[in-house]
């Protein structure tokens, strides 16, 4: 196949006028974000991965939702179990040390996920502490409850 | 004798303050700097390729990177927490059947889209399908930041020449060009915003902090876990990342130097494999957005796939173009 000159498709300069204007609010509006905005701006949510500073000595934690269910077995919900991620349960934990009882839909999470299985009856948020000194960890643990509910049983 | 001089009164005032003609001077030098960095032309097998990738990207995420999403149709209805943009536009709370319809129309959209079977049409519908199925994935308290440059890349996609083919390195497009710039910068900003937002939500101490000790107890692999026991080496990784994200807009400019731009990008792509290989964290629609700096015009399947039968048949049929007498032997030996 022989190769011709190659044809160049051309924006007339008012469309480039527009489509720098284009790039250059996008790029502003993803900057100034950075600066004054929330994850709440989505699409234009600040880059704040991993951005947190997290302290070389103190506690750091790891949350999990633990429940018990009809027949009384204890166990950790996973996310495959509910649908709803660590991340999330983290993001919305104020909602739910305000008010427990909201706990109860994670339950119903849980119960449209798995239909056939025990119902749930109480649900807990845990956060299991690690002490860091100096960056190292010492081997301290702790665990903390930090809201609990129990939950009536699915909606008919 | 010399000539009369001018009087001095104009020439200290064009130092001063430039006239129009040195403006005239600098403007086709500025014009050709907009041009070259936000027009250059890119050949539509890029546009090709890239709409290709996107749709492999829509068909994988939701089953090998992010199944969870899928399973947001199971939430009560209470769980969802509306983003800005989902309490401005009239989006209903996710229920089983949104969730799945919207799955389905994204999946659906994506197929056409990829082969370039109306592309513009079907990648506005993938578009719209997409952002609210990351409606569906942020709005239950927790937002993703990977995503900005893979949904730049879907909208500019939109914008791009219908009739584009892959390996079509003849057709130069010059609104294709704009489109990738755009979705460049968004790759770049990912990486140099986030840089601000750790001195903003971590201070400037962010890099002598413990954030990376608290990721890898978090999500550590074989490959991290012993740096637990080396803080020091954790903390120099911190800055040697902000050092690095703040050097990312560099990419954009070296557009005329190829070779540089593609040992960049290349190096990035490193640096994403040693993220995942430590905390398993991969920013895989990024990773695919970051595709469109790479020369993928060259990229022709019919061609490669001609050359691959060729090749088979010549090992069955004698090559009238080889004159080589070595391969008539070899050709007889084997028939």
């Amino acid at each position: 196949m022989s190769v011709d000159e190659p044809q160049v498709s051309k924006v007339r300069p008012v469309g480039k006028a527009v489509r720098v204007a284009i790039t250059m609010a996008v790029l502003a509006l993803v900057t100034a974000t950075t600066f004054w905005g929330a994850d709440d701006f989505f699409p234009f949510a600040p880059f704040k991965m991993y951005s947190f500073s997290k302290e070389l000595d103190g506690w750091t934690g790891s949350t999990r939702v633990e429940v018990v269910n009809a027949e009384g077995v204890r166990f950790s919900l996973t996310e495959s179990a509910t649908g709803f991620r660590r991340a999330e349960v983290e993001g919305q934990k104020s909602r739910f040390v305000e008010d427990p009882p909201l706990l109860c839909y994670i339950a119903e999470a849980y119960e449209n996920t798995n239909p056939d299985k025990p119902e749930i009856v109480t649900v807990e948020i845990i956060e299991r502490q690690f002490e860091l000194k100096d960056g190292y960890q010492t081997g301290e643990v702790v665990e903390v409850v930090e809201a609990a509910t129990t939950c009536e049983g699915a909606d008919q | 004798m010399s000539a009369p001089h001018p009087s001095p009164r104009p020439a200290a005032r064009s130092a001063r303050f430039p006239g129009p003609e040195a403006l005239r001077a600098t403007l086709p030098s500025l014009s050709r700097g907009v041009n070259g960095f936000f027009f250059t032309p890119v050949a539509l097998g890029r546009v090709a390729a890239m709409r290709f990738l996107a749709g492999v990207y829509i068909w994988l995420e939701w089953w090998a990177y992010k199944p969870f999403i899928i399973q947001h149709r199971f939430l009560p209805e209470d769980l969802y927490q509306p983003l800005l943009i989902g309490r401005i536009l009239p989006i209903p709370a996710p229920n089983y059947w949104i969730v799945v319809t919207t799955f389905v129309v994204m999946l659906a959209a994506a197929l056409p889209m990829m082969f370039g079977y109306r592309p513009k049409l079907f990648g506005w519908i993938l578009f719209v399908a997409y952002f609210e199925w990351m409606l569906i994935y942020n709005s239950y308290g927790k937002v993703d930041h990977a995503n900005f440059g893979f949904m730049v890349l879907l909208l500019a996609l939109c914008m791009m020449p219908s009739k584009a083919k892959w390996g079509d390195r003849e057709t130069l497009s010059e609104r294709a060009g704009w489109g990738f710039n755009m979705v460049q910068i968004a790759v770049v900003c990912t990486y140099f915003l986030s840089t601000w937002a750790k001195f903003r939500y971590g201070g400037f101490e962010w890099a002598n902090s413990g954030v990376f000790t608290w990721a890898i107890i978090r999500r550590g692999t074989i490959f991290s876990d012993w740096m637990l026991d080396f803080p020091w080496i954790l903390i120099a990784a911190q800055w040697g990342m902000i050092c690095f994200e703040l050097l990312t807009p560099i990419v954009l400019f070296t557009y005329k130097w190829k070779r540089i731009q593609y040992a960049i990008i290349a190096f990035f792509y490193c640096f994403h494999i040693a993220v995942f290989a430590g905390i398993t964290i991969s920013f895989l629609p990024h990773l695919f957005a970051m595709a469109c700096f790479l020369p993928l015009e060259r990229v022709d399947p019919k061609a490669l796939a001609r050359k691959a039968k060729a090749k088979l048949k010549g090992r069955k049929d004698i090559p009238p173009q080889r004159g080589s007498h070595e391969d008539a032997r070899e050709v007889e030996s084997s028939a």
